[in-house]
């Protein structure tokens, strides 16, 4: 009896619990209108700066009524995966997660965050959107973070970010001709970075610094507040604007250095900025520059459009040819004027008369016969008028003159002198008569005309008297009027062969020059063919080379400024193409279906820290203090073995 | 009196110098040894220390545990006190459940309490955090309320010193 009262107690009991525990217990079975999908993957690094391990906490937020349960299936696989802040169940099954959320009653939604680690074997087979990689250098030289911990030096960690979700994809738009335009491009999700509050604590680091280079590393902003230097960067990885791949660079001096995990968060976003957009004041900027290299190209054109750079070039290169063709021709002829002049082969002093050349057959020029002539003159004809004079003066004292008288004759009387002798001897005989009638007055026109015929003056004939001007001092002195012509036209002669040049034994003109001028003709005419075949040419031919790469950079340019401008007109769509690949990089693991998702990935660095020594000292203070407490913290054993009477 | 004041230098010192190098062995919960110093000088010179000493471990690895289990398998907070609450009771249910075996009661709670007092914040704030901080938070503790406990045990040693 007492039994049954019991039981039927208990089950009295059970029955109103369950009426107060059901309405709490039991939920109506739901389905999810709307589920919101938060993932945020975080990526811890290992010492070599790779990612060791992957975990993503994901944050359903569903919509609805009652208890539902999501499948979400995962792309990779997972070791395992628990809800953090409920008791509701998240199993694992073939890579599909069933999560179990519980909308309260009178709520529009539920939250379920949930962790799910990714199996260490998938890690290496994951591509993640973003790479990271961090690297530790110490006084130039690379190391493990593991092994910075306590160590001093100048230290730089250099962190690498690269987009690698760049894809080929056809763009379409309409450029400024209102021409639909396709264009194949290489797109990406845009991401950006951002290493934010990396602290260094001011004790331990000194001189930090966080250069960066324009188009490859942003500069870091450093903020010291309370002893604590924090340090940020923000990285947009949005190619065309940005460098799909870039790095940041922390350097500091180190003292027992010690590092927290430093945090390197990744959102897939188009930045928005407070920028001004010159777009449009750019594009038609490079509009105009467009047209400034299409009149460039215009102007140098090519060699056979005329009225065009490159078409004067090569004409005047055509022409100066010419020039240097008709300074051959000028060369080669004022050659010939100068070895009519003067030959430089021949010699005067083998010169043959007769032959009309020197002992080598070479014949003498104008000049070289004038010197010739003049040498004729100078040594022949002038000595003999002397000779000539001496002679009639010689044969004047011979005959002598009438006054000569009184000396016995001898071979060096005088004829006058003997004819007296002899008259004075025949004196009174015919013989006187004849002596004074004929020989006389013939001795005396002998003796006239032989000084006449010496120096000139009136010649006594048989028929008279007659002026003889061909006397030989006249011929003497014609002859040194001639010498002294000779001279001067041997002097102009010089003149003019050494005005024309020295001309070597080649025939080429001999380099003389004068302040630095050419000092001859021919050599002017050699040093100006030199000129004109050496540099003038050559720098025409310079000048077409670079005009035609001034064309063919004119041409490039265009093209470079036509495919910016094609760029400029496509940003539009390229912006469209980045907002979708934003707006579909929703998810790392994968996605309830119909859900909205976003995602987000957190890169922790290894903290570097002298914890695992501190862990390692205590172990050791532990069992000193175990020791000690054995060796003299002991109760003494006599005070648990009383005697039994004592007990008693 | 000298040898008390001396002798009471040396544990001055042998505290100040553990305070000193508190970061070096990882006790950054230094102030437990102080605590067990008050709570274990009343032992008297008969106590036996050893065994607080096993049974203070025995607290810290029962708190170790009952935060990994709070940390890897349960909600995390805010809505944690139920689960909380589960684990302090079975923590301290099978305490007592120790004692039986000789173990202090007293030591072990404090052990217990003092791991709790390490990383509690942290659990709260910052659960994940608690992947690299518990076992260095249990040996930094351990440390703390050992040497607490051997300073202890030579206050007794000069207290008996000081009455001979």
């Amino acid at each position: 009896m007492f039994r049954k009262t019991k039981i039927k107690k208990i089950f009295i009991l059970f029955m109103a619990l369950s009426l107060v525990i059901a309405p709490i217990t039991v939920n109506a079975q739901g389905n999810p209108e709307k589920i919101l999908d938060n993932e945020l993957v975080i990526s811890n690094l290992n010492d070599n700066g790779e990612i060791a391990s992957i975990q993503v906490l994901n944050h359903l937020r569903v919509s609805g009524k009652g208890n539902v349960t999501i499948e979400d299936k995962s792309k990779y696989k997972l070791s395992s995966a628990r809800n953090l802040y409920s008791t509701d169940k998240v199993t694992i099954q073939d890579n599909n997660l069933k999560i179990k959320a519980n909308i309260p009653a009178g709520d529009a939604f539920g939250d379920v965050y949930y962790l799910a680690e990714l199996d260490k074997k998938e890690i290496a087979s994951i591509d993640m959107p973003v790479k990271i990689k961090v690297e530790y250098f110490l006084d130039g030289n690379k190391i493990a973070p593991s092994k910075l911990s306590g160590k001093s030096g100048r230290l730089k960690i250099v962190c690498h970010v690269e987009n690698t979700t760049g894809e080929m994809k056809e763009l379409e738009f309409t450029d400024s001709n209102g021409e639909v335009v396709k264009t194949e491009t290489e797109v990406f999700t845009p991401y950006v970075v951002s290493l934010s509050g990396w602290e260094f604590d001011n004790r331990k680091f000194s001189n930090i610094s966080a250069p960066g280079i324009a188009g490859e590393s942003p500069e870091g902003v450093l903020i010291n507040v309370q002893g604590i230097t924090q340090v940020s960067w923000t990285v947009p990885l949005v190619p065309p604007k940005y460098p799909a791949s870039q790095y940041t660079v922390l350097e500091a001096d180190g003292k027992d250095i010690e590092l927290p995990s430093f945090k390197i968060g990744v959102i897939p976003i188009v930045p928005t900025t407070a920028e001004i957009d010159n777009l449009g004041t750019v594009q038609e900027s490079l509009g105009m520059l467009y047209d400034g290299f299409d009149q460039i190209e215009a102007g140098v054109g090519a060699p056979n459009k005329d009225q065009t750079l490159l078409f004067g070039l090569s004409s005047l290169k055509d022409g100066l040819h010419q020039v240097s063709g008709g300074l051959t021709t000028l060369k080669d002829n004022l050659k010939q004027i100068r070895f009519g002049l003067q030959n430089p082969a021949f010699e005067a002093v083998s010169y043959n008369a007769l032959s009309g050349a020197d002992a080598s057959g070479n014949t003498p020029g104008v000049k070289d016969a004038v010197g010739l002539l003049k040498s004729n003159v100078d040594e022949k004809f002038l000595p003999a008028f002397t000779a000539q004079k001496l002679v009639l003066s010689t044969l004047e004292t011979t005959v002598g003159t009438a006054a000569d008288k009184g000396q016995q004759p001898s071979l060096t009387t005088s004829l006058y002198n003997d004819v007296n002798m002899l008259k004075g001897a025949v004196a009174g005989t015919p013989a006187e008569q004849i002596i004074t009638g004929a020989i006389e007055p013939k001795l005396t026109a002998i003796a006239k005309n032989v000084a006449v015929f010496r120096d000139g003056g009136t010649l006594i004939t048989s028929g008279g008297t007659m002026d003889f001007p061909a006397s030989v001092s006249a011929l003497e002195l014609g002859a040194n009027l001639m010498s002294d012509s000779l001279k001067k036209v041997d002097q102009g002669l010089t003149i003019m062969v050494l005005g024309l040049g020295q001309v070597d034994a080649n025939g080429n003109p001999v380099k003389v020059m004068l302040n630095g001028s050419p000092g001859s003709l021919l050599y002017a005419l050699d040093y100006l063919q030199a000129a004109i075949d050496g540099q003038m040419v050559p720098g025409i031919v310079q000048l077409q080379d670079g005009t035609g790469q001034i064309g063919s950079g004119a041409v490039g340019a265009k093209e470079a400024i036509a495919a910016g401008l094609q760029t400029f007109e496509s940003v539009g769509a390229i912006v469209s193409a980045l907002e979708d690949n934003a707006s579909q990089a929703d998810t790392f693991l994968g996605k309830p279906e119909g859900a909205y998702g976003t995602v987000a990935y957190v890169f922790q660095t290894p903290e570097v820290s002298k914890d695992a020594n501190a862990m390692l000292y205590g172990l050791g203070a532990i069992i000193i203090a175990l020791i000690i407490l054995v060796a003299i913290g002991r109760a003494p054993k006599e005070l648990f073995e009383a005697p039994v009477s004592e007990q008693a | 009196m000298k040898r008390a004041i001396g002798l009471g230098l040396i544990v001055a010192i042998f505290f100040a110098i553990f305070v000193l190098f508190q970061g070096v062995i990882g006790a950054t919960a230094f102030y437990l040894a102080a605590i067990t110093m008050a709570m274990f000088a009343v032992i008297g010179p008969f106590g036996d220390y050893f065994k607080t000493g096993v049974s203070l471990l025995i607290g810290v690895a029962m708190g170790l545990v009952g935060v990994i289990i709070l940390a890897t398998k349960m909600p995390l907070p805010p809505d944690h006190l139920i689960y909380l609450a589960i684990v302090s009771a079975v923590s301290l249910f099978l305490l007592i459940l120790l004692s039986v075996t000789g173990m202090r009661i007293d030591a072990m709670f404090l052990g217990w309490a003092g791991y709790f007092a390490a990383v509690f914040a942290t659990y709260t704030s910052n659960p994940s955090a608690l992947g690299d901080i518990a076992l260095s938070a249990a040996i930094g503790v351990s440390v703390s309320l050992l040497v607490g406990l051997v300073l202890s045990l030579l206050v007794i040693k000069i207290a008996m010193a000081v009455n001979q």
